[in-house]
């Protein structure tokens, strides 16, 4: 008589605890189904690199330049003259500035120096592709950048900044 | 010997129960897992990019331009040439309708003018083209590029950037002049600017495809352009009281209290030559649409300028509807704005330069007001529509791409890219 009450009593548990599994099973899927119609929206990313201003780059720098090329007047000269200057404002800001929001930059720069912001008179300041948030913290900001090494320790610098949007 | 018989028995239950029971959670989690990691990326950005860098990389090497593009050759087989095989689609059943379309277009770079003056284009173009009227009109893609065969794209987002000022207010001029390249010129030399300017084969130029030596001609939305005519803010102000009290605005403060133009000014028998009559503050709050148009076509001139006068009955005006394509990009494009802006599409908010400036006639008694900002609202609405479906209902994705490039001979071009893809999934 014991034993049978026992036996009922384990039955009911097991039942009980049977319908409480698949009560918080139902509830786990219903959950999971709910944030998971958030991932229909999501969009795979093609990352940062920029095949386009890629290519414009080094169109620009073989164009002609007097005997030579823009890449050789560059070099022997350490910046950027009337010619390519504004031709390269031309080319990068009039193809990406609808691109790249936070600004648009080609100069030369010597890395050896302590000035950290270039600035030249066709592309202003250089942007920085990380900012620094008023909590400390260095975010890094979309965008594209490239750079050529040139003589004397000079770098030929490019920095598309926004995103690409 | 029972007891143990029974307790086999009850073993056998439990040991189904468990089973029942890790196939049920094990189902679930399954589910779960699926449902919550399962939800398709939407790769048609990703491989449209993808497909663009494809034609860039065919197309161009070491920014020179391959030797075989200009040929008749590569434009008759430029699939081939730039191995592309549209085909591999059917094995996902999508046998009907293709599901990509690419544009190539090469245009003379002609001192920076991007073929402003003259059109001088390479064009070539494969797959379904109806994916290209559907991506445009539903905002897709970013105008970027020189003019030509791809063009006629309403701008969505390029001329957008961050740091958006307010803008309420959308103000439509006309150059008054044959040519856009001739009014670019014109307004870069006398230190004004806008923010687009539609040329009458619906061409629409703007900061984003800019005329090199002329570029200060024009402004991203996210910057006044000067173009209302009255200056900005307090130089306004100040431009305005300045003027003598004969220019027609007795109390020197065209603007009232409430921002409105005085009844004073706005019925001149005789309108100033200056700026004087008009709202300060328009350049900073409105955006500057400047449509190619004669305007009045003049009867006579003085000191080679059309005679101006109070009666415009003496003039005849060039008509818009000789322009269609202009009208139509017009159309696109203030929708465009006004959506994104959240601009009413009302006369109070698009509104005529001469609305603004008493001695302005622009764009003149032939523009088709009632019947444009009926157009404006109803493309608003197709627009809306079809943003809402390009999330929702996999419309095409794609973007429209340019870069800079030379021959072997240092001849310089533009190369423009446009490459969109439709649906990615079977029955999507």
């Amino acid at each position: 008589m014991l034993n049978k009450k026992g036996q009922v009593a384990e039955t009911t548990t097991w039942i009980f605890a049977t319908l409480i599994i698949i009560i918080l099973v139902l509830a786990s899927v219903f959950v999971a189904s709910i944030l998971g119609s958030f991932g229909n929206k999501r969009v795979a990313s093609y990352g940062s690199f920029d095949l386009f201003a890629k290519k414009s780059l080094a169109a620009f720098l073989a164009t002609p330049e007097n005997s030579g090329t823009i890449y050789s007047k560059i070099n022997s000269q350490g910046a950027l003259d009337n010619f390519n200057g504004n031709l390269a404002k031309s080319i990068f800001n009039g193809l990406y500035s609808g691109f790249y929001s936070k600004g648009i930059y080609l100069g030369v720069y010597d890395p050896s120096s302590f000035i950290t912001l270039e600035k030249n008179s066709y592309f202003g300041t250089r942007p920085s592709l990380t900012v620094k948030t008023e909590f400390g913290q260095v975010l890094n900001v979309d965008g594209f950048e490239d750079s050529l090494n040139l003589s004397k320790g000079r770098v030929l610098h490019i920095v598309l900044a926004g995103g690409y949007s | 010997m029972i007891k143990l018989r029974k307790n086999k028995k009850g073993d056998k239950i439990l040991s189904i129960y468990w089973f029942l029971i890790i196939f049920i959670v094990s189902g679930a989690v399954i589910y779960m897992a699926a449902s919550f990691y399962g939800a398709p990326y939407d790769v048609r950005m990703t491989e449209s990019r993808a497909l663009g860098d494809q034609i860039a990389n065919c197309v161009t090497n070491g920014g020179f331009l391959n030797d075989s593009v200009m040929g008749a050759e590569f434009q008759k087989n430029f699939m081939r040439y730039c191995h592309l095989n549209f085909s591999v689609e059917n094995s996902y059943g999508w046998t009907n309708k293709s599901e990509y379309y690419v544009g190539l277009g090469i245009y003379d770079y002609d001192n920076g003018t991007f073929n402003l003056l003259g059109k001088k284009e390479a064009g070539i173009s494969e797959g379904n083209p109806n994916l290209k009227s559907t991506w445009q009109i539903s905002g897709g893609g970013n105008e970027q590029a020189p003019s030509g065969f791809l063009a006629g794209i309403v701008s969505s987002v390029s001329n957008l950037v961050s740091g958006k000022r307010k803008v309420d207010t959308i103000v439509i001029h006309t150059t008054e002049g044959s040519t856009a390249s001739g009014a670019i010129e014109t307004i870069a030399n006398r230190d004004l600017s806008v923010h687009y300017m539609i040329d009458r084969n619906g061409d629409i130029y703007s900061s984003s495809r800019p005329p090199a030596q002329f570029a200060s001609a024009f402004v991203p939305e996210n910057q006044p352009a000067s173009h209302a005519g009255c200056g900005i803010g307090s130089e306004a102000l100040t431009y305005c009281s300045a003027l003598p009290a004969s220019d027609g605005c007795t109390d020197k403060s065209p603007v009232n209290s409430n921002g409105i133009l005085d009844p004073k000014c706005q019925n001149l028998s005789n309108p100033p030559q200056s700026e004087s009559c008009c709202i300060p503050g328009y350049n900073a709050n409105s955006i500057g649409i400047e449509l190619v148009n004669l305007g009045h076509l003049c009867t006579g001139l003085s000191g080679g300028f059309c005679k101006y006068s109070v009666s415009l009955g003496g003039y005849k005006w060039e008509n818009f509807s000789n322009s269609p394509q202009q009208m139509d990009s017009l159309v696109n494009l203030v929708a465009d704005i006004a959506l994104r802006y959240k601009i009413p599409v009302d006369r109070d908010h698009i509104i005529g330069h001469y609305q603004i400036a008493t001695r302005k006639t622009d764009p003149g008694p032939n523009f088709p007001w009632d019947k444009f900002i009926a157009a404006v609202k109803d493309r608003e609405n197709t627009i809306s529509v079809s943003q809402q479906d390009s999330q929702n209902k996999n419309l095409p994705q794609g973007q429209l791409r340019s870069f800079y490039a030379i021959d072997k001979s240092g001849k310089q071009y533009i190369v423009q890219v446009l490459a969109i893809v439709g649906k990615t999934e079977k029955n999507a």
